[in-house]
Formats: C-alpha cells, structure tokens, sequence
C-alpha cells in the first residue's frame, strides 16, 4: 500500500499506462483506485465541447445525436458528462450498468425526455434471427422519430463504428422505414465524414476520430502534467523514488521541454497525415508510459516500494530514458505490436534512418575541432543521463577497429539507433532545423511538409507556388517516367501507347500550368475533414487527391532523383491510379489526328515531337 | 444429379463440327478446349474473337453449344514483319547512307527480300506515309513499346501488342504465317463463348461499353493503323470451331458482371484491358473447377482458402495448399464420373453389358462401336474384356486430362495470380495485390465495409479468408481462429497499403473503389 502523496501518485498513473494486468484504462478499475487513493481522474476538455453544448446545451437544441469514434475516443465519457449537466444528477449507476439512462432534462435544457445510450456494447440481447429485441428496437424508432421531426423524444447514442454496421444489420424486418432511412442516412453521414444530415432535419454525427491527434496531444501533454501532485517532485525529493537517480523525475523534466513537446505534437500531426489517428487513450498511455516506463521493474512501469529502491539506487535513468519509452522500447515487441500507437511509431523508423551529417557528430563529434562546438551543444548536452554509456565505449572500439563480429555490429548499430532517437527527440528547434533531423526517420520531409502544407492550410493561407511546384516536378516524374528538368511549372498529363500509366508515358494530352494559380493547381483544405488535398482544375472540372505524408514525401524524393519504383511501388500504383482518375474527371483525351511525343535532350529538356496520325 | 446441375442433358449440346482430340472427355466437360495460355495470349484471343463478332454486328449475340461461331481475324502480316522481323531498320537508321529516298530504297529492297519467302508483299505504301525514313522508324520504336510480355516470347510471329485499337489485334502464326494454336489454344474464344451465353440484360450493358473499346479512329489506333496496308484482304484468318458445352452456367453471368462493373468504371482509354485479365483469367479458372464439382455430384463452387501473404506457415497456409490440390484434383474424378454416366445413359449398350446370354466379345463390340463414335477415338482399343477395356477408355481419358486440363488449371490460377509458390516450394492460393485490386474494383460500388466485401468474395466466388467463412466450409482442423483473424488483418493492410481501404478503427474498415466517386 503506497504511503506518500507521491507514491500514489504513481500507483495512480501506472493504471493509465500499458499496465500487464490487461485493465488498463478501464473505467471501473480507474474509478475504484480513484476513489481508494483520494485521486481525482485525468480529465480534458473536449475540443467538441462547444459543439455538444450547441447541440444540447439550450432549451431550443434538441437534437439526436450518434457520437461514434475509435475505441478510446471518449465516447462514454461524454455522454456522462453531458447527463451530469442535462439531468442535474449523476448517472444513475443502476442505469450505466445497463449501458442506457432515460431522464428529464433540466427546464433550461427543454425539460422533456431524454434517452441516452452509454454503450452499445450492454445490447446484448438478441432475438433469435439475431435481429434487436423489441424493447431496443422501441427507443431506436423514438430516435428516428425524433430525427425526422414527427414526435419522439431527444437520443444521444455512443456506439464505435463498427457497431453502428452491427446495428443497422440487426434491425427487425418488421421495423418502420422510418427507421431504416435512419440507419441508411447514418450510415452514409459516416461513409462521408458528413456532421449533419441532409434528410433529417434533427440529426448530427459526432465522430470523434475527427479531431486532430495533435489537439489531442496538445490537451494530454497539459492536462497530466499540470496536475499538482507532481509537487512531490520537490517534496519527496529525498526519496528512491524522486531522488536524484530517478527516471520519473528526468522523463518528466524533458517532457516539460519545449523541445519535446514540439517533437511529440508534430508526431501526432505526423500520425493524422498518415492516416493513424491517435485516440485520447492511446496518447494518454504514451504520455504516462513515457514518464513512468522502466525495463527493470515488473510491468515495465515504475512502481512504488522496494522495486523503486532497488532500481534508482545507483543512476541509470538511461535504461528507462525518455527517447526509449516514448518509442516504447521498454515494453516487450509483442506488446507493442498490440498497440497501433507503437506500430505507427515504429513505422516511421525514427533513428533508424542512417545519415552521414548526424553520424558524423555521434562518432567523430568530440574528436574534429570543426565539429566540436556543435557536438558540445547538441549531443554532449545530457543533462537527465539519457544517453547510454555504452555507446561511448562502443564508439572507441568502433575507431579502435575492434568491432568485428555479427554481434557487436548489431549492437552498434542499435545504440547508433538509440542515439539518433535521443537527437531526434531532445534537439532544440533551432537545432533540429539546422540539421534537419527529419533525415533519421523515414520521412526525410516531414518538417516541410508540417511547415509547408499542414500549417497554411490549417491557416487558411495559400500554399507557396514554389511548393506547389516541387510537387508538380513529382508527379511529372511518376507519371511521365521522365526525369523533365524545365518547365517544371507545367504538369504533364501524358499516357504511354498501352496503358494511359505505362512506366513511360510520353503520349502528351495536355499540359496544365500551376503558375496559373489556384485556378489551375493548388493545395488545398479538404472540408470534409481539413486535410490537405492536391487539386488540379482543367477546362471547368475539377479533379483533387488527398495529399497524405507518404504521398508527399514519395514525390518529392522522387522529384529529387529517386527512381519511382524503388522508394514505394504501392505509392507509384497509388499514384498512376490518381492519374487514371484524373484523365478520366479532367475528360483528358488524346487528339485522335495528331500526336505530341514528349522526348528529353541531354540536359533533361523537354520537346514536344510532333506526329500527324492522318 | 442434382436439380440445378450443369450436367443435366438438356443443358448440354453435343459438338458436331469435328473433334479434334485423340479422346472427347475432356472438351465435353469443359469445352475445346482448356489449355495452358500466357495471361496476354488468353486476353488478346477473347479480344480478337470479340472485335470479329463485333465487325459482323453480331458482337454478344447469344450463341448456343452446337454452334460453330465463326469470325475472321487479322493476320497483320505486313505489319508484324515491320515491328518483329525487320533487322535492317536500326542499320539503315544508324548509317547515314545518304538521302531520304535512298534510304527507303535499301529498307524496302531489304524487306522485300527478306520476306519474300513468307509474304511477298509491297511495302512501298509506307514511303507514301512517311515521307522522312526517319519519321518510320520513330513510329516502329514506338509501336514496338506496346508489345505485351516483352522478352517472354522467343518466336517473332508470336509477338503481340496491347490491345489499344482494333489494328492492334491479331491472330499469332507460325513463321511462315500458317495455322499456329500454341500461343491462341482457345480458352480466349471459350471466354467470348461463356459472355455470350450470359443474361441478355448484361450482356446488352457490356456489349454497349466494350464496343467503343474495340471500335478505330482512335489516336492509339491510329499509331498502329499507320503502318498496316489499306485496302481488302487484312481479315484474312476465318477462325472459330471453339465448343463450350453447357448452355447455362453459373460462371457465365459471374464472368459477364465482373467485366461489366469493370467496363462501368470508365477507365481512360484501353486501361481496363489491363484489370481484365486477371479477372477474367480467375473466373475462367472458377467455371473449371465448378464444372469439375458438377460432374462430382456436387452444385457448390470449389472453396478457395486464401492465405494472405505471410512470413510463416500457419493453418490458412496449410490449407490453402491441400485446398488447391484438391481443387484441381477433382477434374480426375469428373473425368470418371463423365465416362461412367455415358455408358450409362445409353440403355441398350447398358441392357447389352447386363446380358449374360452375350459373349464378353460382342459386349466390347458394343462399347467400342459406342465409344468410338462417342468420344471420337482416334486410335482403336483393342482390349477383350468390357472391365479392361473400360479400364483403358478411363486411363486414355484421364491421361489427356493430366496432359491439358490440370496444366491447364494450375496456369489459370498462377496466371489470375490466384496462386503462388512465394516462401514456399509449393503453389497455394494467395492472391496477388493485381487480382486482389481487380477484385476489388469488380465488387467494390464505391465504398463498402470489409466485412460486406469478404462475404461478398465467400458468397460470389467462394474465397475464404475469414475465420467465419472457414468455419461454414473447412472441416474443424483446419479452422485455426487466430490464425484467421490474423489472415484477415494482413488483408486489411494489403488493402490500405494499396490505396484500396480506409480504417476508421478496429472494428470498421472501409473498402474503396477508387474509381467510384459515388458512395
């Protein structure tokens, strides 16, 4: 039993985190050991706290809502919340348990009935075709009511995804249609990303896996670690625990860091444009695995007692360094292939890019009197003792010559890995700049892409010309398989004799100029969910593909140089689709009397070769 | 024989317009005739077939199983000596030997001496055309680019093109522009034939989406026009003779929809040829293997357990391997079972065999004379028992299914790239990201979840890649749930690694069909 404020403390959070016991955030667990430690939850404001206000919070706003999302959204826990406020009271335990709560509103909120579905998951009960029980089927039609505006009574419903297909299959035959267009109207919102519904004048979907991960990031970092029980940081700072040798006092230093803070927001930034979004759970486990993680003590997470005094009796915060918990490296490889978090993580293979700027300063750094001062600044600096004492032996034997076996050139390498993770992780943002520490993960143009697109468009400002333009040179490549040199302004919708997306094609259909502005080519904010897209406008239509991180770095390292094929060929086929796509919205067809064939001289110039088919 | 079987009498015509093979078992029960065929050949044979039927407007008409459907085809002969058997262009391009004419002058001298033994021919109508020797030789290059397998075809007269416009299309020969059926074995026309004898409905829909595909005018058809002589005499190749036995048949309406939902995407210009191929290489292979099930006594479609590409062995493996082999295996029993309904089905050769007052003479007379005509024997079978020589019709019968018809299945698959030997020394099913995309693009109306798409595949073409589809047809222990699931998330991520799925969580994954705006 945990004594101090701070050992609670500890014991508290370590049930947020990738905890063995398998019950780790789970509400029941976490409200007992609330209650037991005298702990309040963690909790957030919501970024859609506004729209739920709009939608419920005034006696004219009666709607029916569906709030749906990845498991770990939140789902539950704002309806909670907004029974506490709309009833006036808790949620009736009797009613949670069941997983549904009928009340009155409030006067100011309509003071009518209300019926809230906690958790689709409690509808268990089935008919024997598998179709809802009548009882179920009975609250569905009040809500389709409700949402046509013909009767029934306000609904608030959390169901993930997937379960909102289980439902809609699980209607009775004998249901009304009103209630199949509904479900239809549902499923179509979902399908669209589409908030609120064209048929149905009451209706809205909340998805959760909507907001930013980086929003998320942001109200995470600040919710834990503005909490007031860090004080024990200064008040049990002479124990195991806190003291001086601890990695729960470093790693919650450095995740203070403005650097990581930065570096962790542009991940789950980075996490959006790749198509992962980082539900408030996951993030939370990252966070609390990252402060408490820990190799040496059973469930990988710091524990209050003796294991504490066991582990931080001498220092060797580098075993449980920050640089390594965030990537989860404290955990077994089993348990982070169970976690997509980590799976995402370990996908961009941050450290593990090789890079002869940064290796150079890692191996040659105290040595070089050119590299000495920015070694000082950037890899000598370690003030928590993150970086493993290995490596510096390592680096010896290394020069020395003296690393020879399958073995120790593996562990090498490793620690190499680790070492460009602590860069990538604690550089400042002056020094990641500088260096571009992008080039030690597999997205060699993530800042650019950060700075370049996700930040304009987030802005509502225009996206560079110039960028626009590396992009065309890109797309030039993948879909001419020319390395076109000039005129990189133009795009070259060109097909090859077979197929419009031969590796060559050089069959010009038309040429389209991105100097031509936003009227032509542009990146845009995609309004179904603010992600940027590439829009490319001929002739009066329109045609736009999402431009995600991957797509964005596979064109411009192929702009570069990088031969299409050997960086991604799923990305080069995704890509000759768009293109297909694009010939086939832009109406893009060859002349059938005459032919332009693209051909480059030796300096990578491009001329039209005329050709008469009559 | 079951109520809805394929082999009932009155579903079947017999082929009366010659029988090629040495015994007629095999191309009664699955036509004349499955063979072995590259992807490209069985592709461009259909096309042919089609662009001939198209040219008599008679393009999707039904046809019935005793109909000898004819079509002529291009030889293309002039042209395919200026792409594939002309070594003296590059030469003359490379040396300057002086004017323009001059250059014509030694080309066409060259190749007029060169051919003169296959095709004598003028070819001084390409001098009218090409004005500059060099502008010919740029259109030779760049025609030659569309040449599909390159490097996989030895013989020049094999060499086909992409199918980018009626000119493109030809019938392969022997060097000497005589009769060749190695490369065109027939499946292709048995692909027409099948189309053909789908529903009016779909076969009206796809005739009006493929006959703009196969129509000329267009700038790629013109590339290849240029270089072909004008005037009578091009369709110079009368083919048909392809015998399909069944007048209904399950495949044949599959077949027809998938192409049409394909042709329905809109792909720009010739492309949808491309996915195609795989697709109709696939339901090719499933109209065997369910023929195969049919004459087993057994109306459902073969079970096709696919493993999604793994790093190690597990159950879904295992039996995808057994799968496969069972699959195709079962041609042998269809085989047996074909021959034995046949003596069966005659009452007078069965009340004959029955009659002990017979010697065992007259009984094999009988069945010789019966057999004979029946599966047109080509070489006598003189046997003195009705046991041995049932016996040998059976041994003749299944050897040439050994020979043909299994080949020919195990190429269909790997061709479909239905099946694979990757990580393996033996061919399973596991679908390659072509066939998986075709079929996405096939069954995927613009977006559908995962699930719906996976039963889709298990009610539509019988796949399994579920641990509840494998658990309806696998005996239990082949059904390893874990390993299931963890075949059907390498499919989620094949399919998001193609651009073909969005995940909006564990438990919903959307399959898109990228060409479908519509939701």
């Amino acid at each position: 039993m945990p004594n101090t404020n701070g050992e609670k403390w500890i014991k508290f959070l370590r049930a947020y985190g990738p905890v063995p016991e398998g019950n780790s955030q789970e509400a029941e667990h976490i409200e007992g050991l609330s209650k037991k430690l005298g702990i309040p939850r963690l909790a957030f404001p919501h970024p859609l706290d506004k729209r739920f206000s709009s939608m419920f919070k005034t006696a004219e706003a009666k709607k029916v809502a569906v709030v749906t999302g990845t498991a770990g959204d939140g789902k539950t826990t704002i309806c909670f919340e907004l029974t506490k406020v709309l009833s006036g009271n808790a949620p009736d335990p009797a009613s949670t348990s069941v997983c549904i709560e009928t009340f009155m509103t409030l006067p100011e909120y309509g003071g009518e009935e209300m019926t809230i579905i906690y958790d689709v998951t409690g509808w268990r009960q089935k008919n024997e075709d598998d179709t809802l029980i009548d009882e179920h089927v009975q609250i569905l039609e009040n809500a389709a009511k409700y949402a046509a505006g013909t009767g029934g009574t306000p609904f608030l419903m959390a169901v993930n995804d997937g379960q909102l297909h289980e439902l809609a299959k699980s209607l009775p035959k004998n249901c009304s249609s009103q209630l199949r267009k509904f479900f239809d109207e549902l499923l179509l919102m979902h399908a669209a990303a589409q908030g609120k519904s064209d048929e149905l004048p009451n209706l809205e979907l909340v998805n959760l896996s909507s907001v930013p991960s980086d929003h998320l990031m942001e109200i995470a970092l600040d919710g834990i670690l503005s909490r007031e029980e860090w004080s024990c940081l200064d008040q049990e700072n002479n124990t195991p625990l806190f003291g001086q040798y601890s990695s729960v006092v470093a790693n919650y230093h450095l995740l203070k860091s403005e650097a990581v803070r930065e570096r962790l927001l542009n991940l789950a930034k980075l996490a959006d444009a790749c198509g992962y979004h980082l539900p408030m759970r996951s993030i939370i486990l990252l966070l609390v695995n990252a402060l408490l993680g820990h190799p040496g003590f059973s469930g990988k997470l710091v524990k209050p007692g003796v294991e504490a005094e066991r582990n931080f009796a001498e220092d060797s915060r580098y075993k449980a360094a920050l640089h390594k918990n965030i990537f989860g490296l404290n955990l077994t490889k089993e348990e982070r292939k169970k976690r997509v978090l980590y799976e995402f993580l370990a996908n961009l293979r941050v450290g593990e890019e090789t890079t002869n700027d940064i290796d150079e300063l890692i191996i040659f750094g105290d040595k070089h009197p050119d590299f000495k001062e920015v070694y000082s600044d950037l890899v000598a600096a370690d003030p928590h003792m993150q970086r493993d004492p290995d490596l510096v032996r390592k680096l010896a034997d290394y020069l020395k010559g003296e690393i020879s076996s399958d073995f120790e050139v593996q562990e090498f390498r490793t620690l190499l890995c680790e070492e460009r993770k602590r860069l990538f992780l604690h550089a400042s943002q002056v020094q990641f700049e500088t260096f571009n520490l992008w080039v030690t993960c597999v997205f060699h143009h993530a800042g650019h892409f950060i700075k370049r697109i996700l930040l304009p468009i987030a802005t509502e400002k225009n996206v560079d010309v110039e960028n626009i333009i590396e992009l065309v040179a890109g797309l030039n490549r993948v879909w001419t398989g020319l390395l076109i040199r000039d005129d990189e302004h133009q795009i070259y919708i060109a097909t090859g004799l077979d197929i419009s997306t031969a590796p060559i094609s050089d069959l010009l259909i038309q040429k389209i100029d991105a100097y031509l502005g936003q009227e032509a080519v542009g990146i845009t904010r995609r309004k179904i969910d603010d992600r940027p897209e590439f829009v490319i406008q001929y002739n009066g239509k329109r045609f736009a593909f999402e431009l995600t991180m991957q797509l964005y770095e596979f064109l411009m390292r192929v702009a570069k140089g990088a031969m299409p094929t050997s960086f991604s060929s799923e990305i080069y086929s995704n890509l000759q689709a768009v293109k297909q796509k694009a010939l086939r919205t832009l109406d893009l067809k060859p002349n059938a009397n005459f032919m332009l064939l693209l051909d480059l001289d030796d300096t990578g110039r491009v001329r039209g070769v005329p050709v008469s088919l009559k | 024989m079951t109520e809805n079987s394929i082999t009932k009498k009155e579903n079947r015509q017999p082929w009366t317009h010659g029988m090629e093979s040495d015994i007629w078992v095999c191309e009664a029960i699955w036509g004349h005739r499955l063979k072995e065929q590259p992807l490209h050949a069985l592709l461009t044979e259909f096309l042919n077939m089609a662009e001939g039927m198209l040219r008599q407007k008679k393009f999707l008409d039904e046809t019935y199983p005793d109909q000898s459907v004819q079509y002529n085809a291009r030889k293309a002969k002039e042209l395919r000596i200026i792409l594939f058997h002309n070594p003296t262009l590059e030469q003359i391009a490379e040396k300057d030997i002086g004017s323009n004419d001059e250059a014509w002058a030694l080309w066409i001298k060259n190749i007029q001496d060169s051919s003169r033994s296959t095709h004598p021919s003028d070819y001084t109508y390409l001098k009218q055309r090409f004005p500059k020797f060099r502008d010919f030789v740029n259109r030779v290059h760049l025609v030659r680019r569309s040449v599909m397998n390159p490097g996989n075809n030895k013989k020049w007269s094999h060499q086909l093109l992409f199918p980018m416009g009626p000119s493109a299309l030809y019938v392969p020969t022997d060097d000497k522009f005589g009769r060749d059926r190695t490369l065109f074995t027939r499946s292709g026309e048995m692909v027409y034939l099948m189309l053909s004898r789908a529903d009016q409905s779909i076969r009206d829909e796809l005739s009006e989406l493929l006959s703009h595909k196969l129509m000329p005018g267009t700038q790629k058809d013109n590339i290849t026009l240029g270089l072909l002589p004008g005037g009578p005499g091009q369709f110079d190749e009368p083919n048909g003779g392809t015998y399909l036995p069944y007048k209904s048949h399950p495949a044949y309406n599959r077949l027809a929809e998938d192409l049409l939902n394909l042709a329905k995407l809109g792909l720009p210009e010739n492309d949808v040829f491309d996915v195609m191929k795989h697709i109709i290489a696939f339901n090719l292979y499933l109209y065997a293997l369910e023929t195969s099930n049919h004459w087993c006594g057994s109306t459902s479609p073969a079970t096709i357990v696919c493993e999604i590409i793994n790093t190690k062995s597990d159950v879904v493996r295992q039996y995808s391997g057994v799968c496969k082999r069972d699959n195709e295996d079962k041609a042998l029993s269809a085989v047996e079972n074909y021959c034995n309904q046949l003596i069966a089905s005659n009452t007078i050769l069965c009340e004959t065999l029955a009659d002990s007052q017979q010697t065992e003479a007259v009984k094999v007379a009988s069945l010789n004379e019966f057999m004979t005509s029946e599966l047109s024997l080509k070489n006598p079978i003189t046997k003195t028992t009705v046991e041995e020589y049932k016996k040998e019709v059976l041994r003749l019968a299944k050897d040439s299914c050994r020979r043909n018809v299994i080949p020919a299945l195990a190429s269909l698959g790997r061709i479909a790239g239905l099946t694979t030997k990757q990580g393996t020394n033996r061919l399973r099913y596991a679908p390659s990201d072509s066939l998986i995309r075709a079929l996405v693009l096939a069954n995927v109306p613009g977006r559908t979840e995962e699930v719906k798409l996976l039963e889709k595949l298990f009610s539509r073409y019988s796949i399994v890649i579920t641990d509840i589809h494998a658990s309806k047809v696998l005996p239990a222990q082949y059904v390893e749930s874990s390993h299931y699931e963890k075949n059907k998330e390498r499919f989620t991520r094949r399919l998001m690694a193609l651009g073909l799925a969005t995940r909006m969580s564990d438990a919903c994954t959307y399959v898109v069909n990228p060409y479908k705006d519509a939701i």
